[in-house]
This record gives structure tokens, sequence and C-alpha cells, in this order.
């Protein structure tokens, strides 16, 4: 294994550490053309946990978040250099395809994005092109415990054939939850989930998140200091395109070994 | 300025700006309203004068005959063999009906004249139908067909005002001559017509000086030989309105070549007035009344352009009226024009042929340009890598969008008729060369309209794992589909009204009948239209306009069309 920071497998309270960690990436550049976005990142992220990305604006932590499900593909002058691992197999490997990476790997935006279609045509979507559903029947058991899990099933149950779209922005962002987990994901990616959303929305996703927790690998972008040290166990500081600094939560907020993150989580800077 | 006056001059000055941007907006807001209302009398004035050209071709005169299946005339041996009934001499069948509703036309000019009440092409008419049921030779059936163009016209008062004066008191008539007839009404019954003559011959005099005067305004600058030319004609003209002047303080008038006609429409006979004055009338009888009894039930009817200057004669005037009288003439809806193709005659033609062409000549448009032009707008947009070539490509649909329609003709001149050598003037080629000038137009109006779909709803889809294709099948062409659609249906209603590249593949030519595939020959509405309005008769004229106002009403129904299915498919994310 390399030598550098990967700080979340060094901690030995949660039990999740105890495992091999989900994610792992070693050496990881990216470009957008020319200009370099990330430099040398390496990061180890456990299963079964919450892992928040911190870091003042532009500094990478979304283009990182995009490198895990291959979401940079996308983007025609985006280039990854290094290794993403997922349970150990490398995501950037040629017999990888993106598709069955992302319906493992999936992914919240920070702006709830339904589809215009029906709040169940949302959630089903995924699983009827993945095929999970052998018969409607279970096609709408899918969809229930995906909304149950999201905590949206008893606000929508009498009106699954509305447009998704007509819900509001907290429950939205719950229902784009419900329709990344009905594909059975085992990492789910979330950039800034919060951030178009109020304090009781805000605490409806939080919950949500420490509930999913048990289950997924969660890794969550955040500008709120008092969120990832509310929901996440692991914290990861980047700065300017680096990974500065990652190790459990309390720990990166109370006694942060690096001068930058000290000062990030301070307000001195940001 | 000093420090301290700036937070208060900060206000002053904005509040000192408002007037001026107030009265900008305003100003702006008036341009905007004249902008719109200059648009909209622009198209009133379109409207109402296409409309009301139009209108007239919607409704025809057809007369409605007796018509006696003479076997001698069909088939004089009795053979009842269709090919010798279909040989028969129906022209003169018509002929015959006609004679009958007017035995007293002997001489051959006047048969002539009124023979020209029906078209030689509705004897193709009655064959069919003798044809069709040959059991009707040697009875008599009712025949009717479409009046010619000029009669119909002249009952439109497209060719001169009919103007009709009702009859004032009694009229007794007596005949002093074999071709003259005196019919006199009580004093003063006739003064109305008087006066609109006098005042037409004035008119026309003031017209003969006005252009006397233009030609000696014109003389000033010219040289020695030209001037002693128009010198003379100056003179004509002169010595003409003074004519005129002299003429109209007649007493009593005597109607010459120059004057409108005037018919006195006596016990449904006309007579042609030759002298007026204030209570008697001497005039030659265009068709004779069927009594000299004196009655109070007289007209007169008054047709101002003299008989020379137009296409329908007196005679045949007191014809069609005495048909029309009679009730063996009367106006109805013009279904020939809705159901017949092209025709030489103006009253047997039709747009029905035009239309199907345009229908079909559309159908392989959109069977070319539709899928094609979706596929590439969204290969282009989604797919395609982004480099020299793309961009290359890119600015060079945007130069076809440009490209003079009629460019496309030649091209299509070019590829599809001598190089694969597909049929000439058929909708297939038609539509293949509309398609090639739609094509641009569609591709970018569903690049742009896949543009516009958020980026987010691509993002969500690829997030749960869809493939690219199912994301953009699935998401992005659904919520783009009411601007593809909105594209392509304005594309292919500019490509229903192109003419330029049909001309140029032969879609120009005269085709009488109704096409029936995609390579038969035909021709498209705007290529009609440009056919008929470059036809010298009169008739043609409101079929031009009637064919506008359908390839109009097409236009509006493909873009209300547009419309509809925008708002159906609209979605907000
Ligand atoms: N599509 C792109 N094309 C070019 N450069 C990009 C693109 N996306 C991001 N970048 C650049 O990469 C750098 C990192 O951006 P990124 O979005 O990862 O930042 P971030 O940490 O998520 O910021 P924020 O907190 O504001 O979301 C920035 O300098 C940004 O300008
Ligand atoms: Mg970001």
């Amino acid at each position: 294994m390399d030598t550098s920071v990967s700080p979340a497998t060094q901690t030995t309270d949660t039990p999740a550490v105890q495992q091999a960690p989900k994610v792992q990436a070693r050496k990881v550049n990216v470009f957008y053309g020319n200009k370099q976005a990330l430099f040398d990142v390496n990061l180890d992220i456990p299963d079964r946990s919450v892992t928040s990305f911190i870091g003042p604006s532009g500094c990478g932590k979304s283009t990182f978040l995009r490198c895990i499900n291959r979401m940079n593909d996308t983007i025609d002058i985006c280039r990854v250099e290094g290794d993403i691992l997922l349970d150990g197999k490398d995501v950037y490997a040629r017999d990888v395809d993106p598709v069955i990476l992302r319906a493992s790997v999936g992914m919240v935006f920070q702006k709830p994005n339904p589809f215009p279609k029906s709040i169940f045509d949302n959630v089903a979507y995924g699983p009827r092109i993945h095929g999970l559903a052998s018969n409607p029947e279970e096609l709408s058991e899918i969809v229930e415990t995906s909304l149950r899990r999201a905590g949206l099933w008893t606000e929508v149950a009498d009106r699954l054939d509305e447009p998704g779209t007509g819900l509001s922005g907290g429950q939205q962002q719950r229902l784009v939850i419900a329709r990344a987990i009905a594909v059975r994901p085992e990492v789910i990616l979330m950039d800034e989930p919060c951030s178009a959303l109020d304090p009781i929305a805000t605490a409806r996703i939080e919950e949500l998140i420490d509930d999913l927790r048990n289950n997924y690998c969660i890794i969550m972008v955040t500008h709120s200091m008092a969120q990832a040290a509310r929901v996440s166990q692991h914290t990861a500081f980047f700065h300017l395109g680096k990974l500065v600094e990652a190790g459990p939560t309390e720990q990166i907020f109370t006694n942060p070994n690096d001068k930058r993150t000290q000062d990030y989580i301070t307000g001195r800077f940001g | 300025m000093t420090e301290t006056a700036k937070p208060i001059s900060t206000k002053a000055l904005i509040a000192a700006s408002l007037p001026r941007r107030y009265r900008a907006e305003q100003r702006f807001r008036l341009y905007g309203r004249a902008a719109i209302l200059l648009a909209i009398s622009a198209l009133a004035l379109l409207l109402f004068s296409v409309g009301s050209q139009g209108f007239t071709a919607f409704s025809i005169y057809r007369f409605n005959l007796p018509l006696q299946l003479d076997a001698k005339l069909i088939d004089p041996k009795h053979t009842a063999d269709p090919k010798v009934i279909a040989k028969g001499r129906y022209r003169k069948l018509i002929q015959k009906a006609l004679s009958d509703a007017f035995p007293e036309v002997r001489s051959r000019s006047d048969k002539r004249a009124l023979y020209a009440f029906s078209t030689g092409l509705n004897s193709v008419d009655l064959r069919n139908q003798v044809v069709k049921n040959p059991s009707l030779i040697g009875t008599q059936i009712r025949f009717t067909a479409p009046l010619s163009d000029d009669l119909d016209l002249y009952l439109k008062g497209k060719i001169t005002p009919r103007k009709f004066g009702k009859g004032d008191g009694t009229l007794t008539a007596s005949a002093p001559g074999p071709k003259t007839l005196t019919l006199t009404g009580q004093p003063g019954a006739f003064e109305a017509l008087i006066q609109h003559i006098r005042q037409k011959r004035l008119v026309q005099a003031s017209r003969l000086e006005t252009r006397a005067e233009k030609l000696r305004e014109r003389i000033k600058g010219a040289n020695k030989e030209v001037a002693v030319v128009q010198q003379t004609e100056i003179k004509r003209l002169e010595n003409l309105a003074a004519d005129m002047r002299q003429k109209a303080k007649e007493h009593t008038i005597h109607l010459d070549k120059l004057d409108p006609s005037i018919l006195i429409d006596f016990n449904q006979g006309f007579i042609k007035a030759i002298k007026l004055s204030d209570h008697q009338i001497t005039g030659t009888p265009l068709l004779s009344p069927t009594s000299l009894e004196p009655t109070q039930n007289w007209q007169s009817l008054t047709l101002d352009s003299p008989e020379r200057a137009r296409r329908v004669t007196d005679k045949q005037a007191a014809w069609a009226e005495a048909l029309l009288a009679r009730g063996h003439v009367k106006r109805s809806f013009n279904s020939i024009f809705f159901t017949h193709a092209d025709s030489r005659e103006p009253e047997l033609a039709g747009i029905a042929g035009a239309m199907v062409g345009s229908i079909l000549t559309l159908m392989a448009t959109m069977l070319a340009a539709v899928p094609i032009g979706i596929l590439a707008a969204i290969y282009l947009e989604e797919f395609a890598p982004k480099n020299r070539l793309t961009d290359f490509i890119e600015v060079n649909i945007n130069n076809l969008a440009a490209v003079p329609s009629i460019i496309f003709g030649l091209l299509g001149l070019a590829v599809f008729l001598n190089m694969f050598h597909m049929p000439r003037s058929a909708p297939i080629v038609g539509g293949l060369v509309l398609a090639l000038m739609t094509l641009p137009v569609i591709i970018i109006a569903s690049r742009a309209a896949i543009k516009a779909v958020p980026p987010s709803i691509r993002e969500a889809a690829l997030g749960i794992g869809a493939s690219k294709t199912q994301t953009v099948f699935d998401h992005v062409l659904p919520l783009a589909a009411p601007g593809i659609l909105t594209g392509t249906i304005i594309g292919l209603a500019r490509a229903l009204g192109e003419t330029a590249p049909l001309l140029m593949i032969g879609m120009v030519a005269f085709i009488a009948d109704i096409p029936k595939s995609l390579t038969s020959p035909a021709t498209a509405m705007p290529v009609q239209i440009y056919l008929w309005a470059s036809s010298a008769e009169r008739s043609w004229e409101s079929r031009t306009a009637a064919a506008i106002i359908i390839l109009l009403l097409l236009m509006i129904i493909l873009n209300l069309t547009a419309v509809f299915l925008r708002h159906k498919f609209e979605r907000r994310w």
C-alpha cells in the first residue's frame, strides 16, 4: 500500500474501519484540458459510514467525487490519471463498464433533479432499465421500499402518479435519494445535497443520511462544517486541488494536523 | 463634487435621470406598438385582398337545361356498343339544348355566341354519363354543367357591374319596324338613365382632357419631329373630348359604342336602348319579349363598360340574365374547384390535383427529412466528439440553411433526375429536393431544442446507470420533443410553400389528373398558384386567390398543429 495519507484506516473507534476500505484513490490527478484540478490525491474511504469532503470553493471536491462514478467521462476535456479502486478493483480499468459502475455507485446532486415524470416512474426508472424487477408487483415493491428508506413514502404514497417535479425542494431531494437507492448501489455520492434546502428539510436529509449509513458507503460534499461534524464519521479536507488532510471527523475538527485545515475549520479562510 | 455631497447626489442623479429613462421606455413601447400595428395591417390587407378575390371562386354558376339524348347523334344504328356510344356527338347535343332554350337564335354568329355558354369539355362529362348508363339514350335528361368562365364572371359582376334599376310606372311597347321596338313610359321614367349616361360622358371627356394635358407636358422638351406627331394626337384627343362634352348636353341621347349599354327587361325579353329620351326608348330586341302587353314589371340593366371593351356581348348578357330569371342558371358551391385537377378551362379547373400533389410531396419530404434530421441532430449534439470535423460540419449545416432554394432544385435535377433517372414531375423527387432544403432547418431546430434540455436531467439519468442511448431517448428527447416538433413543422411549412426547387424538377407542368402515387406526375399548390397567376384570362384571378387562401389555410393548420403540440408536450423541469 501507498505510504501517503490514508487516515481513514488508522483510526479504530468505528466498526467500519476493521474492513477493507470501500473506495481507494491512488495518485489521482485530474485535468480539465490543460488545467489541473486535482493533484496526487490518495484517499481511503471506509464502507458503511459517512465521509465528508470539505474545502473552499473550487478546490476539487466535486471533481474528485465525480471521478468515483466516472461522471467525469461525460466532460470531453476532463482527463483522469491514477487509480480509483472500488472494492480493490480499478473503476477506470478497461473492462469496467461505466453503466454497471454507476448502478453500484449512485449519485445525488446539489440541485434536486427529478425527471419530469411521475414520482413512481422517477424511482422505477433505474430498476426498470437494469431489469431489477421481473414483474410489476416487484417493481412497486422496490419503489415502495426505496421511498420508505428515503423517508418519503408517507408523504407521497397516495400520489405516486403525480409529477416528481411538483414536490417541494426537500421532498424532491429525498425522491432523488430514493431513486438512487432503488438500483441498490453500494456507494452513494452526494454533492452538497442540502445546499438548496431550508434547515428543516436539511435536518430530514441529515437524518436520512444517518439511517442510510448502516447499509451504504456514503460520500458527501458539504460546505457546512456543522453538517460535516454532525453527519460524518470521516472527513477529508481539500485545498487548491490537493488533499490536505483526512481522518475521523472528530480528530479533524478538534485536532487537525495541518495549519490550513485548522484555519479553514475555524473560518479563517474559505 | 465634495465628499459629503456624494450620498445625496447619487439619489438626485438617479431622480434626474428617471424622466429620461421613462421617456425612453415609453418611446420604445410606442415603436413596438407601431411595428405590430403595421404588421397587422399588412396582414389584414393581404387577407382582405386575397380573400375578397378568392371568395368568388368558391361558388360557380351552373346551367341546368333539359337535354334530349337523341339516339341519332349518339348511336344511330342502335348497336349499343360502348365504343360507338363513346364516340357520340355530345357537344352537338349540348348545343341543341342551348338552342332549344332560345329558339329565336338563328344566325351563325349568334349561335356561336350562345354555344360559348358551355365549354367543350362539358361534352366529356355528358359522354361519361351516357356511357355509364346507356339506357338514357333516347330520353330527356336535365344536364347540369358549369357555365363557361366568361359568363360566370359576368354574372358575378366581374366583367362589368350589373346595375339594375327598378322600373317606374307602366311601360307600353310598339314595333315601328321589324328590328326596332319603342318603349314608352311615364314622363321622367328614364331620367335617371339619361343622367347616368351624361355623367359617364363627362367623366370620359375629362379623362381624354387629362391625357391630352399629359402629352402636352411631355412634348415640351422633346424634339420637333416628335412634337409634330404628338401635336396631332393631342388635337385628336381634345376634339374627342369636346365632342363628348357636346354629346353630354344632348337632349335625346343617342347611345354609341363608347357609352354604357342599357338593357330594358320587358316581358321576359331584353331590349337594348339606342335612343333615349325622358320617357321613351327606341332600341333593338336582343331577346324578344313574349308579348308586347303593357307592364309595370320592367327594369333596366346598365352595363357600364361599353360592349366593345368586354368579353361578354350584350346579347350573351341578355341570354344569361334570361337563363338566370328562368332558373336555368344557378349559383352554387364550386365543388369542382375542390375535386378537380388543373384544366385548360377555368370553370373546370380545381385545386385538388395540386393539393394531393403537395400532400404527397410533403409526405416524401417528411419521411426523408424528419428521421434523418432528428437523428443527425441527436448524434451531433449527444454523441459526436467535439473536434474540427464536427465544427466544420456544424458550420456547413448552418450554411446549407441559408442556400437559396432554387439551388436545391438544381441539385435535385442533377442528382435525382439526371444521375438516378427518377421520373420527372414526381412528388417523390419533389419531396426529396424539399427534404434536402428542410434538413438543415430541422437539424438546427432539433439541436437547439436538445441543447436546451438542462444537463441536470442527463446527469440524473447517467447517475443511476442509464446508458447514453437510454438517457437520450428516455429523457432528453421527450423534453426536447416540443422544440423539435415546432422546428420540424415550421421547416415543413416552409417546404409546403416552396416553388423554386419544384420548377427545376418539372413539377411545373400542366397536370390534368389528380396524382395517384409518389411517382405519378404532379404539381404542388404554390406552383399551381404560380401557373394560374401567369394565365391571362380573368377567371384565373379569382382561382389563383382561392388557391392562395387554401394554401394559407394549410399553413395555418400546420402552424397551429405546431403550437398545439408544443403546448401538449411542454413540461416544466
Ligand atoms: N467542466 C469543467 N470544465 C473546466 N474546468 C472545470 C470544470 N469543472 C470544474 N472545473 C474546474 O476544476 C476545479 C475544481 O472544480 P470543482 O467543481 O471540483 O470544485 P468544488 O470543490 O466542487 O467547488 P464548489 O465547492 O464551489 O462546488 C475548479 O477550478 C473549476 O474551475
Ligand atoms: Mg462542487
